[in-house]
């Protein structure tokens, strides 16, 4: 019996297991920012602890609001997120979802008022990075 | 099975299971206790496994087992643990990852000869925070393998001749689910927001009548299981607003049977089969079975 258990252990810790399907296979989008217009941008400051490097740049294109990250490196964090923020932390924001080094990320609002991009790791609440978009 | 002096049956590890677990039919997961008997030697301890196969409705299937200790402290007091290991399986992927751990106490008081009651006490801990992800894409709560809750469970059980009556209370006491799951970011348009879901609590009620054959080798118990969700589900949106989930509260019935065949007094194999006839109009908790069976062994020493 003792043998038995560790067995079903031993099954279960190896079976712990991931594979990715349709839905969470990595996407190349095929989207460009060319012929769009940068209308602001800024550098990352870290928070206490945090290792940050790079750029957040805006883009207008056919009306519609982009948000690119430039040249851009963080520390890990387990669930990191991007929000675009009126302040410099996460009060009132917008979440544009979760952080990809290469993702072109649409807003889904005007960017009126909002002024600053955060990475915010939303599972323990610790935010990592502020870039201020001048 | 002359020799079985007393039937305590566990139903706590049933109840709850299925107001919480992976499915709303997942009634099925879990084997009654028996405190018994054999050849002078009490037996107080048990051991269970299981593998569980269920079918999501959003063509999600699901591979999941478990693993469960009972003590018996007195004829009156027992308590059981158990852990789940929780693998779903469809367009997001596969993925599998231990679930939760769940403590039971059962307490069984005024015993007659025909009847007794039962309450039952305790928590399920969560061994995830339902935050997986699959190459960094957040994943619905169907692929969870918790919900992600602290819960504090109490029941109370009315057992007479062959009937059980029972009622469950799951209640949510620490929301610490960190999904974040949002529809407009996902290809899927099949499963609502649930980023911080919060989640109620649930009401369980069930009737069940347990058929032995005459030489006690094999017991057939059909069981109707009906599950009130207390209220609405809520999710923290874009904009970092909390949102309840219009029509996830509501009720569910499953109906269940459960066949189990003694090898010997102390070895028992179980197989049942779950099917919900009443389902929530929305599901954000990814709990519903489509059809859930089980396999399970129980060794007693």
């Amino acid at each position: 019996m003792k043998n038995l258990i560790l067995f079903l252990l031993l099954i279960v810790s190896i079976s712990s297991c991931r594979e990715e399907g349709i839905y969470t296979s990595e996407m190349n989008s095929d989207f460009s920012l060319s012929s769009s217009l940068k209308i602001k941008e800024g550098t990352f400051q870290p928070t206490v602890g945090i290792v940050v490097m790079g750029n957040v740049e805006i883009y207008i294109k056919e009306g519609k609001s982009y948000l690119k990250l430039s040249n851009f490196s963080v520390s890990k964090g387990p669930d990191l997120k991007v929000y675009l923020s009126k302040a410099n932390t996460p009060t009132e924001f917008v979440n544009l979802g979760p952080l990809q080094n290469d993702k072109i990320y649409e807003l889904p609002i005007p960017i009126g008022g909002y002024s600053y991009v955060l990475i915010h790791c939303q599972q323990y609440n610790h935010l990592f990075a502020t870039a201020k978009l001048n | 099975m002359k020799l079985i002096l007393s039937l305590l049956l566990i139903y706590i590890s049933i109840n709850m299971a299925v107001a919480q677990g992976c499915s709303d039919a997942g009634i099925c997961y879990f084997s009654a206790h028996k405190s018994d008997i054999v050849e002078e030697k009490v037996i107080k301890n048990s051991i269970d496994f299981g593998y569980v196969f269920g079918k999501g409705p959003k063509s999600v299937t699901y591979n999941n087992a478990y693993l469960g200790y009972n003590h018996d402290f007195s004829e009156q007091f027992n308590l059981s643990l158990r852990t789940t290991y929780n693998q779903a399986h469809g367009d997001f992927g596969t993925i599998g990852q231990l679930g939760d751990v769940f403590l039971v106490g059962n307490y069984n008081f005024l015993k007659t000869e025909k009847s007794s009651w039962e309450s039952s006490f305790g928590t399920k801990i969560p061994l995830t925070s339902a935050n997986s992800k699959i190459n960094g894409f957040a994943l619905p709560m169907e692929y969870q393998p918790s919900l992600g809750t602290y819960d504090a469970l109490f029941g109370i059980t009315y057992h007479y001749a062959y009937w059980d009556f029972n009622s469950s209370l799951q209640l949510p006491v620490i929301q610490s689910n960190r999904n974040s799951y949002f529809d407009e970011f996902s290809a899927s348009n099949d499963y609502p927001s649930t980023n911080l879901f919060k989640r109620r609590s649930d009401l369980l009620l069930r009737g069940s009548y347990n058929f032995i054959t005459a030489n006690q080798k094999w017991s057939f118990k059909p069981n109707l299981i009906g599950i009130y969700h207390l209220g609405n589900d809520s999710f923290e949106d874009v904009f970092g607003q909390r949102k309840t989930i219009a029509d996830s509260k509501g009720f569910t019935v499953n109906a269940n049977l459960i066949s189990e065949y003694s090898i010997t007094n102390q070895n028992s194999i179980q197989w049942s089969l779950a099917i919900p006839l009443v389902v929530r109009k929305v599901k954000p908790d990814g709990l519903t079975r489509a059809l859930i069976t089980q396999v399970s062994y129980q060794y007693k020493f």
